[in-house]
């Protein structure tokens, strides 16, 4: 660990693949304070090292798995990581993170993050202790699930379940399908933009960290402690302990109750079943916390009724209840578990997932997909043994399964004519979070200009008094919903630089700063973090810029843009509005209005100046 | 000889449920589903921002949390459905309530 700092280890482990060699950087602190560590590090990496006419999977991408400075504090929440590469999905920057307590235990050992490049001639897996690493062969892993990987690699080194962190690839990361994620801790995955079809590009099954002991230094103990107390107090409170005491899957009732729950892939708004799908009411439960956190959010389960009593596994998050269950017309919430949890281990993206399944469901419906184009599959809404097997054939990609494996654009472009039109994307070429948008269109605008292939930035329990906003705005004014996103971006590059759970940190920035400089040293005030966060955007905004990315294709598609025909929403349509949305979110992102490129003074005021000449 | 009483007027009133109170709540849900449910009684039939107006006076919280009287709008967390129909904030002055109309205000919550 690096002398004289505090917070951060200051240093990372680096992995070329290639060659097998492994090798500690220690990190330039000015680069620290105006990266921080997990997204905005990773970014800075990918953006300085990366060229953009690479290919996602070509082995000279990197991949960077990091933590940040506030990573293995007492901060409820802080052993999440982020995940940062060049995404399988959109071809572009790719930002995702997951709970649990990896980021923790990669601080213990020593590191900020790894960084890995390359490719391996065998299937390897990263084996972090004691402040040093070893690549072991992983070709026994293969085909193995994502928690059979982690139990197995456990029991291979000889650890028990709490003293180890694992994340692996399951086999739709070994297959390279373009939506495999990441998974740690038997419950928490970074799974957006194909970060885990990339790993599988370099044959790396997994990565784990062995717990050692904490010799992280804290500038200022005492208030960090105090800091952590306010935090875990105001995470408590937030939205009446919603998120706190029930988790997310709590979700779904008033995301049925708003028009906010994805039914059916957008042909309908109506879900009279949601309130079954609260399990936490329904079946057996067990906690399941994350580093530090003393909340409710993550549990596992038992379901105890209907044709899948007895299967165990995790508590499904709200947007795997709503993919799982009313995307694909389920109504039994035990299949929802089932099918969300073998996704988890398969290792694909939920979202991504479900979107796609839906999709196959609607073309089998209107006779665009045939029982023999689905390998004698009968997609029928609802049908959960057939949705269990064609989820096996993408992850092995088998059959038609080999077409989905490319995602959904991509699998309706290949599919074409009406099938085409009935796709939830975005045309930068991922799919949305697992909500109907339709009636919540700030999300739905962050989604489509996202620059990490899924949201963004985060609105909830965000206090928009500190961006110099009135915190009450118009839902479905375009005025009001560009203005606030443009203003507010950022936040979630801040959190996600500082690689904390945002739901456990409430949004609550200036505290953030608090803890950061209590951590750390660093005086660091709102407006700084308000700086990073932008100066993080833009750069990927560059990266993207020079990856291909046009004002065009900022947009949803025809499905996802349209208007509800049902529910609360009915009628209610953001398209004729999308223009001026983007004008005025790319005024207030200080970029070029037709272009969408960055302007000079902007780049020059977050710190970027040596970017400018760079398109 | 039978007397028909007939009311000089009917007390109508409409329901009004709120999910879950946005940031910075001081009530704590005992229970997920437990909502806030108020019968607010309405005279004659009134737009219903009028409604949210009488009730940013005399119920604190809601003033405070989730109604701001001086610009007229929600909090930008909230979505206000009224018979089962988002409102958009345009149609608040202009939606006349009746007798027996059911308003839910309920947080648009997401993630995970």
């Amino acid at each position: 660990m690096a002398e004289n700092i505090y917070g951060t280890t200051g240093r990372i482990l680096k992995v070329d693949l290639s060659n097998g060699k492994l090798w500690v950087e220690d990190l330039d602190e000015g680069v620290l304070r105006k990266y921080l560590g997990g997204t905005g590090l990773g970014i800075k990496f990918l953006y300085d090292e990366v060229n953009p006419n690479l290919a996602w999977n070509s082995p000279d991408n990197i991949i960077y798995v990091g933590s940040g400075p506030l990573g293995g504090t007492k901060l409820a929440g802080s052993g999440s990581f982020s995940v940062v590469t060049k995404g399988a999905m959109t071809n572009g920057a790719s930002s995702t993170q997951a709970n649990g307590f990896f980021g923790a235990y990669l601080k213990f050992s020593g590191f900020d993050g790894i960084w890995i490049k390359g490719a391996a001639p065998r299937w390897k897996y990263l084996y972090i202790h004691d402040g040093t690493a070893e690549l072991r062969e992983a070709e026994h892993f293969l085909n193995r699930e994502t928690w059979d990987t982690e139990e197995s690699i456990k029991n291979e080194l000889g650890s028990k379940r709490i003293e180890m962190s694992v994340c692996s690839i399951g086999p739709a990361g070994e297959n390279l399908v373009r939506f495999a994620g990441l998974f740690a801790d038997s419950s928490h995955s970074a799974s957006h933009n194909g970060v885990g079809a990339v790993l599988g590009s370099k044959k790396l099954k997994a990565i784990a960290v062995a717990r050692t002991e904490n010799k992280l230094k804290i500038a200022d103990d005492g208030k960090l402690s105090e800091v952590a107390a306010e935090l875990r107090n105001e995470f408590k409170n937030a939205l009446g302990g919603l998120i706190y005491n029930y988790g997310t899957s709590n979700i779904i009732i008033g995301a049925a109750k708003s028009g906010m729950l994805q039914v059916k892939n957008y042909t309908t708004n109506l879900f009279p079943e949601a309130e079954k799908f609260y399990t936490r009411d329904r079946f057996e439960m067990t906690r399941h916390p994350c580093w530090a956190c003393p909340s409710h959010h993550v549990m596992h389960t038992k379901v105890t009724e209907g044709p899948y009593k007895g299967f165990s596994g995790k508590d499904p998050e709200y947007e795997q209840s709503a993919g799982y269950g009313p995307q694909i017309g389920n109504t039994d919430p035990g299949a929802m578990v089932v099918l969300a949890n073998e996704g988890d281990r398969l290792g694909f993206d939920a979202n991504e997932a479900t979107w796609t399944i839906g999709w196959v469901m609607e073309c089998y419906e209107k006779g665009i997909l045939k029982s023999t184009d689905l390998d004698g599959l009968e997609m029928t809404w609802g049908n959960i043994e057939a949705t269990r097997k064609l989820m096996r054939n993408i992850a092995y990609r088998r059959g038609f399964g080999n077409v989905l494996a490319e995602g959904l654009k991509r699998s309706a472009e290949k599919v074409g004519g009406d099938a085409l039109n009935m796709a939830v994307y975005t045309h930068k070429g991922s799919t949305p979070r697992g909500h109907d948008h339709r009636c919540k269109w700030w999300e739905m605008v962050d989604t489509c200009f996202s620059e990490s292939g899924t949201l963004q930035n985060q609105l909830l329990m965000v206090d928009l008094k500190n961006y110099g906003l009135n915190p009450t705005f118009q839902q479905h004014s375009w005025e009001d919903i560009s203005t606030v996103i443009g203003k507010t971006m950022g936040n979630l590059a801040f959190v996600d630089s500082l690689v904390l759970c945002f739901f456990t940190c409430s949004g609550n920035f200036p505290l953030l700063c608090q803890a950061l400089k209590a951590a750390t040293g660093w005086e660091y005030s709102f407006e700084d973090a308000y700086k990073t966060g932008r100066r993080i955007v833009n750069l990927m905004r560059i990266y993207n810029i020079k990856c291909g990315l046009t004002p065009d294709l900022e947009r949803p598609s025809l499905r996802y843009g349209s208007t509800p025909v049902d529910g609360p929403a009915k009628g209610l349509s953001i398209a004729p509005h999308w223009e001026s949305i983007r004008n005025n979110y790319y005024k207030l992102m200080g970029w070029d209005t037709k272009t969408g490129i960055p302007l000079p003074e902007t780049l020059k005021e977050l710190g970027l100046e040596y970017i400018i000449n760079d398109l | 000889m039978l007397k028909r009483i007939i009311p000089l007027c009917t007390m109508e009133k409409v329901r009004v449920e709120i999910w879950a109170w946005p940031p910075t709540p001081k009530v704590k849900l005992e229970k997920l589903k437990e909502r806030m449910i108020f019968e607010e009684e309405i005279n004659f039939r009134i737009p219903a921002l009028d409604l949210f107006n009488r009730m940013a006076l005399t119920r604190k919280d809601f003033g405070e949390f989730i109604f701001d009287k001086g610009s007229q709008r929600f909090n930008f967390h909230v979505s206000v459905i009224i018979n089962e129909k988002i409102a958009t904030a345009s149609e608040l002055s202009k939606k006349y309530l009746k007798n027996g109309d059911r308003i839910v205000i309920i947080p648009l919550a997401a993630g995970g």
